[in-house]
């Protein structure tokens, strides 16, 4: 039976919960740090230069595409790595094409808002990103002319391609390969984050019709999650705006090696071992986490791992990082059902 | 690979009018054909799932059939007429089944992740997708989608028992043979 003070005691840290949660989203910069996380869906994104981008047609050749096992000579497929029943990534720690890679497979949900692709942003369009794992001998290689056979070979593939493009494939091979990315680039501009409950509760404070305090979906852990988040963990200095992302490069605290023990520094030319930014909508179904897949859980992730201290503070404690999870797992509609609790 | 069981179709046809409930819940089942439970059904506005969509059903009956390219003409037609129906992911299920046992498995595949992404816990998707891989020669993926079963079925399921078998009997035809060299 418990003892008659527990009630009250409760009810105490009920009152004084409550009183904490209401004022959430209204201290100074607060609210506005957290209604930048905001809103969701944006807009679609087209590039102007893809002939293929947002036409129907260009987005069903590169879905094929993506999803074919005859693209690469290998027999794997775009997909193979990128699956769609684990948001667009792979659950393993480092890609493994025919060959062990480097890094972690990334997610490509939300690709189309990227200025910069690739763990080192190391290409600037989607297109060619598109086509970097054909070329790379440990993912799913492939050549100029086995794609360009591939497409004037397979009449539905030509007459498809023709639909696009404004003709069949032609005789050069590299302009073909190029179509092809452009058309797989179509395809991936469409694989957008779904709403999550952060962004109904989100969209009733930037209404005014919330008070926020938690909600349907949106529990009391992850509110205090959020606070941290935006506030004083600093997660929102790199991990900013509508997806997470600043879309920018920064010096990395985890220092990896490819499979044959050699450091990866990521992309020469630039801030040395410095990463992309990576989204984190949906972020809870893409385990391991970093470039490296050094991190096997969001309560390892939430650890710091910026190498800049303003954009990374102390060490926070289990029971904080466990509220930066529940604030995490609340960026995907329906969460995997996994532990939640951080150990110190 | 081998031959959707006509008689288990006709009962996960039946099963999925009579107890679609329980089949949404545990994710759609598969194992012996296709999608299994849930599929062609929707939610009404009361809250009640209606009857099985007579256009679905057809499709189900034409894979039983064998006839599976008016299978595919059927199911495309059912998950092109709304966006509910195309996040049925049994539906996309069958269309993969009937693509793969035509022999297109760039559809094959599209369609078994379509389903996935629906519901990363489609037992028979993880199946189908398991099958197809092997067809691709791709071991490591179809081990994958057996791990994935093997989560998915807290109970002995026939989808986890099924890819086992195709696995196991495509390694047996891969071994190197014994003495060679």
């Amino acid at each position: 039976m418990r003892p008659p003070w527990a009630a009250a005691r409760t009810a105490a840290a009920g009152v004084l919960l409550l009183a904490s949660l209401a004022r959430a989203g209204d201290a100074p910069g607060e609210r506005a740090a957290i209604l930048a996380l905001g809103p969701w869906p944006p807009a679609p994104v087209r590039d102007s230069a893809n002939p293929a981008s947002g036409q129907p047609a260009g987005i069903a050749l590169g879905e094929l595409l993506f999803h074919s096992p005859r693209l690469s000579p290998t027999g794997l497929r775009c997909a193979s790595c990128h699956e769609p029943w684990r948001g667009f990534a792979d659950g393993r720690v480092v890609a493994q094409g025919v060959a062990i890679g480097a890094r972690n497979t990334p997610s490509l949900l939300d690709a189309a808002r990227h200025r910069h692709y690739g763990w080192d942003g190391a290409h600037d369009s989607l297109w060619a990103q598109a086509l970097r794992p054909l070329a790379d001998p440990r993912e799913m290689p492939t050549t100029e002319a086995q794609v360009a056979t591939l497409m004037r070979g397979d009449a539905a593939l030509s007459a498809r391609y023709a639909a696009v493009f404004g003709g069949p494939p032609g005789t050069d091979d590299a302009r073909v390969e190029h179509d092809v990315g452009l058309a797989l680039a179509a395809y991936v501009e469409t694989l957008a984050s779904p709403r999550a409950p952060f962004d109904d509760w989100r969209d009733r404070l930037a209404a005014s019709a919330g008070d926020g305090a938690p909600s349907a979906g949106f529990s009391a852990a992850a509110l205090r999650g959020l606070r941290l988040f935006a506030g004083r963990a600093g997660c929102a200095a790199c991990h900013s705006g509508p997806a997470f992302s600043d879309d920018a490069l920064h010096a990395s605290r985890v220092h990896s090696q490819d499979a044959d023990g050699h450091p990866d520094a990521g992309h020469p030319g630039t801030l040395p071992n410095a990463f992309r930014t990576p989204g984190l909508r949906g972020v809870a179904a893409t385990a391991p986490y970093m470039h490296d897949g050094s991190a096997a859980s969001l309560c390892d992730a939430v650890r710091p791992h910026a190498a800049d201290a303003d954009a990374s503070p102390s060490e926070l404690g289990a029971a904080q990082r466990s509220d930066l999870v529940a604030f995490l797992r609340a960026l995907s509609p329906q969460p995997p059902d996994d532990e939640v609790a951080c150990r110190p | 690979m081998r031959q959707a069981p006509s008689v288990r179709l006709s009962c996960a046809i039946l099963a999925a009018a009579l107890v679609a409930p329980a089949a949404f819940a545990s994710g759609g089942g598969g194992g012996s054909g296709g999608g299994g439970g849930g599929g062609g059904m929707t939610t009404l506005p009361d809250g009640k799932l209606s009857a099985v969509d007579p256009e679905y059903s057809q499709g189900v009956s034409e894979i039983e059939a064998g006839r599976f390219a008016q299978a595919i003409t059927t199911l495309e037609s059912y998950v092109a007429r709304s966006p509910e129906h195309a996040r049925d992911a049994d539906a996309q299920n069958w269309l993969g089944y009937a693509y793969r046992r035509s022999g297109n498995l760039d559809a094959a595949f599209l369609h078994y992740d379509k389903a996935l992404a629906i519901n990363p816990r489609h037992r028979g998707a993880h199946e189908y997708m398991g099958e197809a891989y092997l067809m691709t020669g791709n071991i490591a993926q179809a081990e994958e989608h057996l791990r994935a079963l093997d989560k998915l079925c807290f109970t002995p399921c026939t989808e986890y028992s099924q890819l086992k078998r195709e696995v196991a009997s495509w390694k047996a035809a891969h071994a190197p043979a014994v003495g060679s060299r």
